[in-house]
C-alpha cells in the first residue's frame, strides 16, 4: 500500500523539490538581509545550505535516476522491508558532485539516552554500542541470522572439541585509526586488561585459565592467553565454555590498542582521553567529537581493512522521538532507528522514506513477583497468561506488527512442543477456581508510563484480566521510580511489566535473569535447577546436546512462566531512499552499522 | 547593596526546597541509567560502590550541606550521568540557553511593546479587536503545542525552515545557518511572551490616556505621536517594567518547554534529563543558575524603576 509505482514517487519527489529548493533560498536570502550580512558572505554561505545553484538540474536528473549499485539487496533477514526498496536504479551523483566538494554526510538518529564514556569498560546504552560498532572491530561478528559467526579482526578460528580451547588467526593487514599496526598483543592486552577494571560489568574472561590469580595480582600474566606468534592467540579455559566465539560479536569485546592504554592504570580508563574524548579503534570509521546532547561525528577512515567506507562522514544526533520523526520527515536526518511502532501508519505516507518493520529481539513481558504468595501458584500465572488476549492487542494496537511469544524466554521459545497458551479465558476461570484463588484484593500492575504504548496496553489487559474475575489495580510510573519499585520495593506491586532485552538473540542470553540465589534479580523465583542447566549448556561442546539442555530449560519455563513474554513489537526503522549501497537492516539495531563501509548515499 | 545580601538566603532557601524535592521524588540516579539487561548482570556491590563514589550513601540533609559546602568553595560537584564536573556542564549549556532567550526577549519586547501601544491608543478599532484575539490565542496555547505545529508548518510541511537543532551539524560555523536555527524556537517563546506583553502595555497606555495631563498635553496642540509616546508611554513603563521583570523567569520555564522541543542543548534541556535521570548535582546546578537570574532580572528591574520614575529612590 505504501508502495506507490516508482514512476509516481519520482514525480512527486520532482514536483516536491522544485518548490522546495526555491523556497529555501528565497529564505536564506531574506535573512541575510534581515542579519545585514553582506552580499558576498551570504551567498557564500547559501551555498551549503541550500543546493541551490543546481536546483533545476537536480529536479530534472532525479526521474532519470540512479545506476550506482545493484541498490540494497532486499533485506535478507526475516525482515518485512514493507516499503521494499524497490532497486530505483538510483543515478550516479556525478553532477552534483563537485558542488559537495565535502564530500557526503550521513546523519542518523538513535533514540535513547548515552553515556559519553568511549571505553568499554562503562558500556551501559544502546547509544553507546552504535558508536563503538563505528569506530571498534571484535574478533568476530554474527551475521544477519544472528548465530552464524563470521570474521571481523579474526580471519579464521579453531576450537578444541571440548570447547576449552580457541586459537584465533588474525588479520594481518589491520590498521589503527593512528596509523599503527594491529598485532594479537592487543587481543592479549585487551582480554586481560579486563579483568583488572574495577569498572567492568562482570568481565567475560572470568573462566579463564589463571584469571583468579591474574586478577589477584600473584601474577602478572594471564596464564590462560597465549600469544602463539604475532597474528595467533590462543584462549584456554579451565571448563568448557560453548559459547565464547558468539559472545565476541558483543560491543563489550571490541579490542583496544595497547599502545595507547597500556599505560593508563586499571582504575584510571574511565577519566582517560580515551574514554572521554579521543577513542583509537580500528573500525570503518573515526571518531572525530562529541559535542554534549547534540552529536557525535565520525569521518571515514580510509585505511580500513574492508576497505573505505564510501560515505566520508557521519553524525548522529540525539533527539527526542518527536523531533526525529520531523526530521527524518523532512529530510534533515537520513536514518532513524526504533521509531515508535505506532507512526508507521504516518511515516508511510511520506514518499522519501523507505520504512522498516523488522521482529525486535527484544520483547514485553508480564514479571511475576513471586514473593507475594498468591502469585507462587503456577496456575494463577498460567491463568492470568491464558486471560490476555496477546493476538487481539497486537491487531489492535500494532496493526498486527508484531510477533506473539509463548511462556518460554524469547530464544528458547521455539521449540514445537511448548504450550503456546492461546487466548482462553474458560481455561484461566478453571485454572483459578482449581488453585482457590483469592480475589479479596486486586492485584498491582507496575509500568513505566513513559514507555511508548505502555499506557494504551495494560488497561486493555486489566480489562480481559477482569472479565475472568480478576481486579488489577494499574501503577504507572515514570522509569526512573519504576525501575526503583521493581528493584526494592518488592512488597508493593504483584506484576511487574517490562520492555526490552536480547534474550531473543540466543539461548544463552535468558540465563542473567534466573538466579534462585538472588531473589531481587528474578523477582522471587526459585529454580535452582534451572541456574543449573544454562551452566551445564554452557559447558556442554555438542551442540546437539545443548540444545536438549535448552530444550529442557525451555520446558520448565514455559510450564511455570515465571516471566512470561507477551509479544515481540517490530521495530521500526525510517530510511531515506538515498541511502544505499550495502546498506540493510539487521534485526538486531545494536549491529545495524556492522557493514557501515558498503553504504551508500546518493547526493 | 542591602538587596543583593537579602538575595543569599532567598537563594539558599531555593536550593534547599529543590533539594529535597529531587530527594523526595521515588527513583534511584545509579540504577535508572544502566540498560536493565546489564543491570541484571552487575553485583549489588558494584552498585553499592558506585553509590558511594558519587556520595549518594549518605543521608538527605548531609547530602544537602556537603554540597553548600562545595558551592562555597566553587565545586559544584559532578554529573551522575556523564561524571563530568557540573562546572563543565553548566558553560557548555549557558551559552545556547543565554541565546534563546535573549532572542525571545528581544522578539517579545519588539513586538509586545508597539502593538500593546498601537492597540491601546486605537482602542475598539479593528486593528485593536485583531490584536486582541491574536495576543489571547497565544496566552491561551501552550508552548509545546505551538512549538510542534510550528516545526511542522514551517519544517515539515513549507521546508523554510530547519525543524530543529542548534546548527546543521557536520558543515563549518556559519551565522547564517545559526540563526535560521534560532528562528523558530526564539520567535515561538517571543511570541509566547509578546502576548502578555501586549495586554498589559494595552492597559497600561489606556490607563494613561485617560488622566487630565492627557487633556492638557492634547490641548496644548501638541501632535498626537509626541503626546503617546512622550507623555504616555513614560507614564505606562512602570507597570510594564514589573510585568517584564516578571516575564523573566517566565522565559525561563517556557526555554525548558522550547529546548525539548527544538533540541536546543541547553539548560532547559539538562534540567529535564537531569530530573528524569534523579541527577542530583545537575540539577541542582541548573536551579542555582536559574535562581541567580531570576534575582538578578528583580534587581534589574528595581533598577529600572528608578531611571523610568525619577521619584523612586532605593537607600
Amino acid at each position: 500500500m505504501g508502495n506507490m509505482s516508482d514512476a509516481s514517487w519520482v514525480a512527486a519527489a520532482g514536483r516536491a523539490d522544485g518548490p522546495r529548493a526555491e523556497f529555501t533560498r528565497r529564505t536564506v536570502l531574506r535573512l541575510a538581509g534581515l542579519a545585514g550580512v553582506v552580499a558576498l558572505a551570504s551567498a557564500c554561505q547559501a551555498a551549503p545550505a541550500a543546493p541551490a545553484p543546481t536546483a533545476a538540474a537536480p529536479a530534472a536528473a532525479k526521474p532519470t535516476t540512479p545506476p550506482a549499485a545493484p541498490t540494497v539487496a532486499p533485506a535478507p533477514t526475516p525482515a518485512t522491508a514493507t516499503a521494499a526498496p524497490a532497486p530505483v536504479p538510483t543515478q550516479a551523483p556525478a553532477a552534483q558532485a563537485p558542488a559537495a566538494a565535502a564530500g557526503t554526510t550521513l546523519r542518523f538518529v538513535w533514540l535513547g539516552d548515552i553515556t559519553p564514556i568511549w571505553h568499554p569498560v562503562k558500556w551501559e546504552t544502546f547509544s553507546q554500542s552504535t558508536i563503538f560498532v563505528n569506530i571498534f572491530n571484535t574478533l568476530a561478528k554474527t551475521d544477519t541470522d544472528l548465530h552464524t559467526v563470521i570474521p571481523d579482526l579474526a580471519e579464521r578460528w579453531e576450537v578444541s572439541p571440548d570447547a576449552k580451547t580457541y586459537t584465533y588467526f588474525l588479520r594481518k593487514n589491520v590498521k589503527w585509526h593512528d596509523g599503527q599496526p594491529f598485532t594479537g598483543r592487543d587481543v592479549v592486552f585487551t582480554f586481560s586488561r579486563d579483568l583488572l577494571n574495577p569498572n567492568q560489568v562482570k568481565s567475560r574472561f572470568e573462566g579463564i585459565k589463571g584469571a583468579d590469580d591474574f586478577k589477584n595480582g600473584k601474577t602478572d600474566k594471564l596464564a590462560g592467553i597465549e600469544l602463539v606468534d604475532d597474528f595467533t592467540v590462543r584462549i584456554s579455559f579451565d571448563g568448557p565454555d560453548a559459547n565464547f566465539l558468539v559472545d565476541q560479536r558483543d560491543q563489550r569485546n571490541v579490542i583496544l590498542p595497547e599502545h595507547i592504554l597500556k599505560d593508563v592504570k586499571p582504575d584510571q580508563v574511565l577519566n582517560s582521553d580515551f574514554a572521554v574524548k579521543s577513542p583509537i579503534g580500528t573500525g570503518p570509521y573515526k571518531f572525530v567529537q562529541y559535542v554534549t546532547d547534540q552529536f557525535a561525528e565520525f569521518e571515514a577512515f580510509p585505511d580500513y581493512f574492508k576497505g573505505k567506507p564510501k560515505i566520508d562522514h557521519m553524525i548522529m544526533k540525539r533527539l527526542a522521538a518527536n523531533v526525529a520523526e520531523a526530521q527524518v520527515e523532512s529530510g534533515e536526518v537520513d536514518l532513524v532507528l526504533r521509531l515508535n511502532p505506532i507512526e508507521y501508519e504516518r511515516l508511510s505516507k511520506v514518499a522519501s522514506l523507505n520504512l522498516f518493520s523488522v521482529p525486535s529481539p527484544g520483547h514485553t513481558s508480564l514479571i511475576f513477583n513471586l514473593t507475594q504468595p498468591r502469585l507462587q501458584d503456577k496456575r494463577v500465572r498460567q491463568a492470568i497468561y491464558y486471560a490476555i488476549d496477546r493476538k487481539g492487542i497486537i491487531q489492535a494496537l500494532f496493526n498486527g506488527r508484531a510477533t506473539p511469544r509463548n511462556g518460554a524466554p524469547p530464544g528458547l521459545d521455539g521449540y514445537s512442543d511448548l504450550n503456546p497458551y492461546d487466548y482462553d479465558p474458560d481455561k484461566a476461570k478453571a485454572l483459578l477456581k482449581e488453585a482457590n484463588f483469592d480475589n479479596s484484593t486486586p492485584l498491582r500492575l507496575a509500568y513505566d508510563q513513559t514507555f511508548p504504548s505502555f499506557p494504551q496496553i495494560w488497561p486493555i489487559a486489566q480489562q480481559q484480566l477482569k472479565a475472568v474475575g480478576i481486579e488489577i489495580t494499574l501503577i504507572g510510573e515514570d522509569s526512573t521510580a519504576h525501575i526503583n519499585r521493581s528493584q526494592k520495593q518488592l512488597d508493593t506491586f504483584d506484576i511487574d511489566t517490562g520492555y526490552g532485552g536480547s534474550q531473543a538473540l540466543g539461548p544463552s542470553e535468558s540465563s542473567i535473569y534466573f538466579d534462585c540465589k538472588r531473589l531481587e534479580r528474578s523477582e522471587g523465583y526459585a529454580n535452582c535447577q534451572v541456574d543449573d542447566l544454562f551452566v551445564k549448556a554452557r559447558g556442554t561442546g555438542d551442540p546437539k546436546a545443548r540444545d536438549d539442555i535448552y530444550h529442557q530449560i525451555a520446558k520448565i519455563l514455559n510450564d511455570e512462566v515465571p516471566r512470561p513474554a507477551l509479544w515481540s513489537p517490530n521495530d521500526l526503522h525510517a530510511a531515506s531512499k538515498k541511502l544505499g549501497g550495502g546498506f540493510q537492516i539487521y534485526p538486531d539495531p545494536k549491529e545495524q552499522f556492522t557493514k557501515v563501509e558498503t553504504w551508500t548515499l546518493a547526493a | 547593596m542591602r538587596r543583593l545580601l537579602i538575595s543569599v538566603p532567598v537563594l539558599i532557601g531555593i536550593t534547599a526546597i529543590a533539594f529535597a524535592a529531587l530527594s523526595l521524588a521515588p527513583g534511584d540516579p545509579i540504577t535508572s541509567r544502566i540498560d536493565p539487561g546489564l543491570l541484571a548482570r552487575m553485583d549489588p556491590a558494584q552498585i553499592e560502590a558506585q553509590r558511594r563514589e558519587l556520595g549518594l550513601d549518605q543521608p538527605v540533609p548531609i547530602r544537602y550541606l556537603r554540597w553548600l559546602a562545595g558551592l562555597s568553595h566553587g565545586q559544584l560537584g559532578y554529573s551522575v550521568a556523564t561524571r563530568r564536573s557540573i562546572g563543565d556542564e553548566l558553560a557548555l549549556r549557558l551559552p545556547a540557553t543565554l541565546q534563546l532567550m535573549g532572542a525571545a526577549l528581544i522578539i517579545g519586547l519588539a513586538v509586545g511593546l508597539p502593538f500593546g501601544i498601537l492597540s491601546g491608543a486605537k482602542q475598539y478599532s479593528r486593528l485593536d479587536y485583531g490584536l486582541t484575539a491574536f495576543s489571547m490565542a497565544l496566552i491561551s496555547a501552550p508552548t509545546f503545542f505551538v512549538g510542534l505545529a510550528g516545526i511542522y508548518v514551517f519544517g515539515v510541511y513549507l521546508h523554510l525552515l530547519p525543524t530543529a537543532d542548534i546548527a546543521t551539524f557536520g558543515e563549518p560555523f556559519s551565522i547564517l545557518d545559526r540563526l535560521r536555527h534560532l528562528l523558530l524556537p526564539a520567535s515561538i517563546l517571543g511570541f509566547a511572551n509578546a502576548a502578555p506583553l501586549m495586554r498589559y502595555t494595552r492597559a497600561g497606555v489606556l490607563e494613561v490616556l485617560r488622566r487630565e495631563y492627557m487633556t492638557t498635553a492634547r490641548a496644548k496642540g501638541l501632535l498626537p505621536s509626541v503626546v503617546l509616546i512622550r507623555h504616555a508611554l513614560r507614564n505606562a513603563l512602570l507597570p510594564i517594567i514589573t510585568v517584564v521583570g516578571l516575564l523573566l523567569p517566565e522565559l525561563v520555564a517556557g526555554a525548558v518547554v522550547t529546548e525539548q522541543i527544538f533540541a536546543w542543548p541547553g539548560m532547559g534541556t539538562l534540567a529535564v534529563r537531569a530530573a528524569s535521570d534523579r541527577d542530583p548535582a545537575s540539577l541542582m546546578g541548573v536551579v542555582l543558575v536559574v535562581g541567580v537570574g531570576v534575582l538578578l532580572s528583580n534587581l534589574l528591574a528595581d533598577i529600572a524603576y528608578a531611571v523610568a520614575d525619577p521619584r523612586i529612590r532605593y537607600t
